[in-house]
């Protein structure tokens, strides 16, 4: 089923535990996922599996939480 | 930080559709000899201000198209306690508190904030339990359906929160658990 067709999903924690499987579906159905965590390798070997099975994906190092992030939030983003 | 990965989603894709808050971590201690300042902080800092990050980084991105779909990952232990996770189980619990809120104050932006509780579910995070005989039977004597949930039964429900087909659900908390907070096995 593919429910999604090229939407745009974020996953943080995509490397390990249900992260990676969360990843993989939604590019199974149809999404392009940027696979977020804090761990480099492997938010890159969770991108690096979806791109093996003929989907989108990206990889990106982020960790969720340094206050740094929160000084503006609002609309605008922060 | 989670506005680098928003940029990054952005720069890449010119928009951010979804979002799913599963990052989280989950040390044990007795409330009574854990380490406030580090410990109980840094779960605080992970498991509910990384989601609630996460959300501030992409919520505008959504309000620019007119739509987006949040679902967090709460857990069981945002319904129940559990012994040595006291941290654990209060920011699963305000996990719970911030998908209802944020739903609130959203859903008129179309913005859908959602959240799964899995269960005992066969993961890594979850290995030793497998490989504890007693902590098995106890499992399994709880467990209505009489097996561990699999990772594909969690993400399934991920994704139809994320889907159309759930724009009628807003600030839920989908409990994916096999039943075992139904009740009591006794």
């Amino acid at each position: 089923m593919m429910r999604f067709s090229g939407k745009i999903a974020v996953v943080t924690g995509a490397a390990v535990g249900l992260g990676h499987p969360i990843s993989g579906q939604f590019a199974a159905e149809g999404d392009v996922v940027v696979a977020a965590d804090v761990m480099a390798e492997g938010a890159r070997e969770t991108a690096s599996a979806i791109v093996a099975a003929g989907e989108r994906a990206l990889a990106v190092q982020a960790d969720v939480w340094p206050w740094t992030d929160v000084q503006r939030h609002d609309r605008r983003g922060c | 930080m989670c506005s680098v990965m928003t940029a990054e989603a952005v720069e890449h894709y010119d928009r951010i559709d979804i979002l799913v808050n599963n990052v989280g971590v989950r040390p044990t201690a007795f409330f009574l000899e854990m380490d406030i300042s580090s410990r109980w902080q840094r779960m605080l800092d992970v498991n509910l201000n990384g989601a609630m990050c996460g959300c501030c980084a992409v919520i505008p991105h959504m309000l620019e198209i007119g739509r987006g779909k949040i679902v967090n990952i709460a857990s069981v232990a945002g319904i129940l306690a559990f012994t040595k996770r006291s941290a654990y189980v209060a920011s699963k619990g305000a996990i719970i508190g911030l998908t209802k809120a944020l739903a609130f104050e959203l859903s008129r932006d179309q913005i859908w904030v959602n959240a799964v509780a899995p269960g005992t579910t066969v993961t890594p995070m979850n290995a030793p339990y497998f490989a504890d005989p007693a902590m098995l039977e106890l499992l399994d004597f709880e467990m209505p359906i009489g097996r561990f949930g699999q990772p594909n039964e969690i993400t399934s429900a991920v994704l139809l929160l994320a889907s159309d087909e759930a724009d009628f659900v807003c600030g839920e908390t989908l409990v994916v658990d096999g039943g075992w907070t139904t009740g009591k096995g006794f």
